[in-house]
């Protein structure tokens, strides 16, 4: 409740004032502090799965050998050869994990090599997809912040690069959401209910590969349809003539 | 009464508000598909604009309900129709995803592409519905262990398919008494003579249904003898009598309340004669699902009932609020 007040009613009465100031500009506030939120929701959220679901939070964060002072990971590419998972060219922050995940970069964090190997997630793809939906969380805040002081100067409109690369940005959210899903998804196994059920073992019996394949493939036609819709009448939105705003 | 008993109630009452309220938007979605005029499809779509998606989160609710508290049915029979749902779900999502995108551009190829999506999933919807039911009703293939022994092409037997004729043919009356109540005019009055005919078309599959059931489905009929039964058949006759009375008294509010008493009635009968069994196995009687081996955990079905007590008077609350806010005719 504090981290809620701190980061949301607080900027909204912030950018409320501003929008007071800016007028019709207070948009780009709101969305700077929507960003804003991304931080301690984020850290709040993973904070959570350090404590309820050790494989999957060290899966993502990349972390294989149990540690104190353990760091965090900002880039690496991951490598399971031989049972044997390792971080090629990884750039770490030292004890920075530790801190963030239990308040103190003294603390023992469990390295995925601790667990037994079949209660494993998958290591790669829970961790390219984690890292890249945080990469995208810190870049929209950093147009975000970088728009709003071009606007404070009132230079936004100057700037035909930065107000491309905000209309091209658009569809990053969506991606960023869905990386998200992948992580937290794909992370979970092999469970589907954590400690209680197995994915294998919640397949129903009755349904065939088949019919799954069907009806993934029927989904994917129905999505990329509506999608494709949906994009032709946005992008016919988009070429017409800009209207004035009452307000 | 136990617990296991007033959630079957629940589940009931779930379906019956669908196919009360689902059933005539299907039904005027279907009935769509027949109009020429660009127009007119637009009152159509308009006429349920406002109240279609809340009528479809009584099938959530169903679905939701048959989860938590009777999971075993749950997995075993959508397990059997997996197809059968997902196509019904792509149908269901044809028709919601086209009332909106159909008012988004005025280009008539669009226009018209949207109409047909809506017309058609309503149609299949309408049809897949009454599949599904017509299996349940004539029993299903549930081995050892409540596991799914079918396939999807035996869903397709004679008497499901006539079953999901006999739901396309009662919607659209449905569907078209309650066009006849919410439009003005010519519109009004030719949708009361379409449901006149729709109800004699509803009126001849549903006597053939109701023998074939006889003999398909003995196992619906173990209650034959007690005045209950006879009770609510005899609602359920006068009900149906009352439909086409009341259309030709051009009383369309009441034509309306009286098709919809002949679905409620439908499936309450229904009901009433399945329990305590939820899916009847065409395999092994033994092997029968009913409200007591298909049941959650006591605490999980506590939990249910005290989450429905909460969630549903706020359905009902917002159900009746938006039918209030939206009554009156369509223009």
């Amino acid at each position: 409740m504090f981290w809620h007040g701190i980061f949301f009613e607080l900027p909204r009465s912030i950018a409320h004032n501003v929008a007071a100031v800016n007028g019709g500009d207070s948009r780009l506030f709101g969305l700077l502090f929507a960003c804003l939120e991304l931080m301690p929701f984020g850290h709040e959220h993973a904070e959570l799965v350090a404590r309820t679901q050790p494989e999957k939070f060290v899966a993502i964060e990349g972390l294989y050998t149990s540690q104190t002072c353990a760091p965090l990971v900002i880039f690496g590419i991951p490598c399971t050869e031989q049972g044997h998972p390792l971080l090629k060219a990884k750039i770490e922050i030292p004890g920075l994990l530790s801190y963030l995940a239990f308040g103190s970069i003294d603390a023992h964090v469990r390295g995925i090599r601790e667990f037994p190997p079949e209660d494993w997630p998958p290591l790669v793809l829970p961790f390219v997809s984690y890292h890249i939906m945080v990469a995208l969380g810190i870049f929209f805040i950093a147009i975000m912040g970088f728009a709003a002081c071009r606007l404070l100067r009132g230079r936004l409109y100057d700037d035909r690069w930065l107000l491309k690369a905000l209309v091209w940005s658009v569809p990053l959210p969506v991606l960023a959401c869905e990386l998200g899903w992948i992580t937290a998804e794909v992370g979970r196994q092999p469970w589907i209910v954590y400690k209680l059920l197995r994915t294998s073992d919640a397949v129903s019996p009755s349904v065939s590969a088949g019919e799954i394949a069907f009806s993934l493939a029927l989904f994917s036609v129905v999505y990329i349809a509506i999608f494709s819709a949906w994009l032709s009448l946005m992008i016919r939105r988009a070429k017409e003539e800009p209207v004035a705003d009452e307000a | 009464m136990d617990i296991n008993t007033i959630l079957f109630a629940l589940l009931g009452v779930l379906m019956t508000g669908y196919a009360v309220l689902d059933g005539f938007d299907l039904g005027v979605g279907t009935l769509s598909l027949f109009i020429r005029s660009e127009e007119e499809r637009r009152l159509y779509i308009t006429s349920i604009g406002p109240v279609w998606d809340g009528n479809q989160v009584w099938l959530l609710t169903t679905g939701n309900v048959l989860f938590c508290a009777f999971p075993l049915a749950f997995t075993t029979v959508f397990s059997g129709f997996y197809l059968a749902l997902i196509l019904l779900l792509v149908a269901l999502g044809a028709r919601a995803v086209a009332t909106e995108y159909r008012f988004e551009y005025t280009s008539s190829r669009w226009v018209w592409f949207w109409d047909r999506a809506f017309g058609v999933g309503s149609l299949f919807s309408a049809v897949i519905l009454g599949v599904a039911l017509g299996n349940v009703l004539r029993g299903l293939p549930i081995g050892p262990g409540f596991v799914w022994k079918g396939s999807f092409l035996g869903l397709l037997n004679p008497y499901a398919i006539w079953i999901g004729l006999l739901s396309c043919a009662l919607f659209v009356m449905h569907g078209a008494l309650y066009l006849g109540m919410k439009t003005e005019g010519e519109v009004s009055h030719r949708n009361s003579r379409i449901a006149l005919r729709a109800y004699v078309v509803f009126l001849s599959l549903y006597c053939v249904a109701a023998a074939a059931t006889v003999h398909t489905s003995p196992f619906l009929f173990r209650k034959a003898d007690s005045p209950a039964f006879w009770g609510l058949t005899a609602l359920l006759v006068t009900a149906l009598a009352a439909v086409p009375i009341m259309i030709r008294a051009r009383r369309r509010g009441a034509a309306f309340i009286a098709s919809s008493a002949t679905i409620a009635l439908m499936i309450v009968v229904t009901a009433w004669a399945t329990y305590p069994m939820l899916v009847q196995s065409n395999l092994d009687p033994e092997l029968s699902l009913t409200i007591y081996n298909a049941a959650s955990a006591p605490g999980t079905l506590a939990a249910v009932l005290v989450i429905a007590c909460i969630g549903m008077p706020i359905m009902l609350g917002y159900t009746f609020a938006v039918y209030w806010i939206f009554r009156g005719p369509t223009r």
